[in-house]
């Protein structure tokens, strides 16, 4: 390494070189060019006295106080934030309530509660709802009806009309009434062989009158994969699911 | 060539994990808080340092280190016991103090001449550093290095405050080695620049000053 061809390179080298960062290779071929290169040395000196100058904050004493009862804090921290509350973060503890913060959420929630009751008046909201069959009666929401059935078009809620054909499983001596129809549900209980979530099903609703209060229904689950229907007693009480997100798959 | 020795790190060398700190954590694993309480007070000083050396400040470098410890307790389970502890620490400390530099954005681009405002005039003579007792070198020190961006200024702090090597930053600040030395590199050429501009403006103000206050000493 000449001096002439290298001071520039060796320049380029001086600020690691002044930390001992260099790989000894280049470390030593730098020293030897400072010992024939006053300029390099000068600059040299001047990232050393740089060096010297950050050992003052090096040698820094601790503020005073400032890490007094810091383990105490934090192990307070630990015990409250535990999986838990941010809040226990020391960097949220200076955190306090802003005042527009709160009254703008106030008037998002008034708003969002005037949309929702502006939005069930108008009746928007009534698909969404499930109406409860009223007393003696079995319904569909929502149901595509089959041909010869009543159309989903006629007002929910009505009362099944006698049988056109029974099934063969069903007695006849019972007199129950059916409705046809198809749509699509989540399936009550485990059964073998059973249809998945969603999967298309044709859905009968009988009314035995000579049951015990004439308004048990039964419902006809009849999946592609299910060759014998089944009969399933739906618990008191359960709703049918009008809408299924599958159903408007092909 | 022989260089000014700095004092060195304060703390011990981080090259090999401290066994006492992973039968520490092992405990806490195990529910033993009094084992974590162990571990904040050997590494409290530590965790506060790193901090302090991005940020300036000791009342929020307090928080960053607070909330380090607060973090390293919720990961503790997926500390990895082929390091050491007090790497893990920094980086976490470390993180966190960079996020809160950015949230703040208060340190970056520090105006040399905003800060040479601030400080009284005979700070500026010339050579200050052998005129002015310690606590007013280490201001003007601290200026100088809060007038770096912080990338430069935490590995120039890691490496020539905290003393620790290069390989240890990259583990640290999960950059590679060779940009930690360009880092390095680029920090302390920056150091030195704007120090010698700070000195050589000071020492233009000094000699104005000089001029000004000189015909009227005269004429008294």
């Amino acid at each position: 390494m000449s001096r002439h061809a290298t001071c520039r390179t060796v320049r380029d080298l001086l600020p690691l070189h002044a930390g001992g960062d260099l790989p000894s290779d280049k470390a030593v071929l730098v020293d030897e060019h400072l010992h024939a290169c006053l300029t390099c040395f000068r600059e040299f000196r001047d990232y050393a006295a740089m060096r010297g100058r950050l050992g003052v904050l090096a040698e820094e004493p601790l503020p005073e106080g400032v890490l007094d009862g810091f383990a105490e804090e934090v192990m307070a921290c630990v015990a409250l934030g535990e999986g838990g509350p941010a809040a226990a973060l020391p960097s949220a503890r200076r955190w306090r309530p802003d005042a527009r913060v709160i009254t703008r959420w106030a008037a998002a929630a008034a708003l969002l509660l005037l949309s929702g009751a502006g939005l069930w008046k108008a009746g928007w909201l009534d698909p969404l709802l499930v109406t409860p069959p009223p007393a003696g009666s079995d319904t569909v929401a929502d149901a595509r009806l089959e041909p010869d059935a009543p159309r989903a078009s006629e007002p929910q809620g009505r009362s099944l009309s006698p049988p056109a054909a029974l099934h063969p499983l069903l007695d006849p001596s019972r007199g129950a009434g059916v409705l046809a129809g198809e749509g699509s549900g989540v399936r009550p209980h485990e059964e073998p062989g059973g249809w998945q979530r969603g999967s298309p099903i044709e859905i009968e609703l009988l009314q035995l009158p000579d049951m015990p209060g004439g308004q048990i229904r039964i419902f006809h689950l009849m999946s592609p994969r299910v060759s014998q229907p089944s009969l399933l007693l739906p618990e008191p009480g359960r709703k049918l699911r009008p809408r299924d997100p599958l159903e408007a798959s092909p | 060539m022989s260089l000014p020795a700095l004092k060195g790190p304060r703390f011990a060398p981080m090259t090999v994990p401290n066994r006492d700190d992973h039968e520490l954590i092992r405990a806490c694993l195990d529910g033993n808080r009094e084992s974590f309480a162990t571990l904040v007070k050997r590494h409290e000083q530590r965790a506060f340092w790193a901090a302090y050396r991005v940020l300036g400040d000791s009342e929020a470098s307090r928080d960053v280190a607070q909330e380090a410890f607060v973090r390293v307790w919720r990961a503790l389970e997926r500390f990895d016991f082929s390091m050491a502890f007090s790497t893990w620490l920094y980086r976490i400390t470390i993180n966190l103090a960079i996020d809160h530099l950015r949230r703040n954005k208060r340190h970056k681009g520090v105006d040399i001449d905003a800060f040479r405002e601030a400080l009284p005039d005979e700070s500026f003579a010339p050579a200050p550093h052998a005129a002015q007792d310690r606590s007013e070198m280490t201001r003007l020190v601290r200026g100088v290095l809060e007038t770096l961006d912080e990338k430069y200024r935490t590995v120039l702090a890691l490496r020539d405050l905290e003393g620790l090597s290069s390989k240890q930053i990259s583990d640290i600040t999960g950059i590679s080695h060779a940009t930690v030395r360009w880092r390095l590199h680029v920090a302390r050429k920056q150091f030195r620049e704007n120090w010698n501009r700070m000195e050589a403006r000071a020492t233009s103000a000094a000699h104005r000053a000089a001029a000004a206050t000189g015909p009227e000493a005269k004429d008294a």
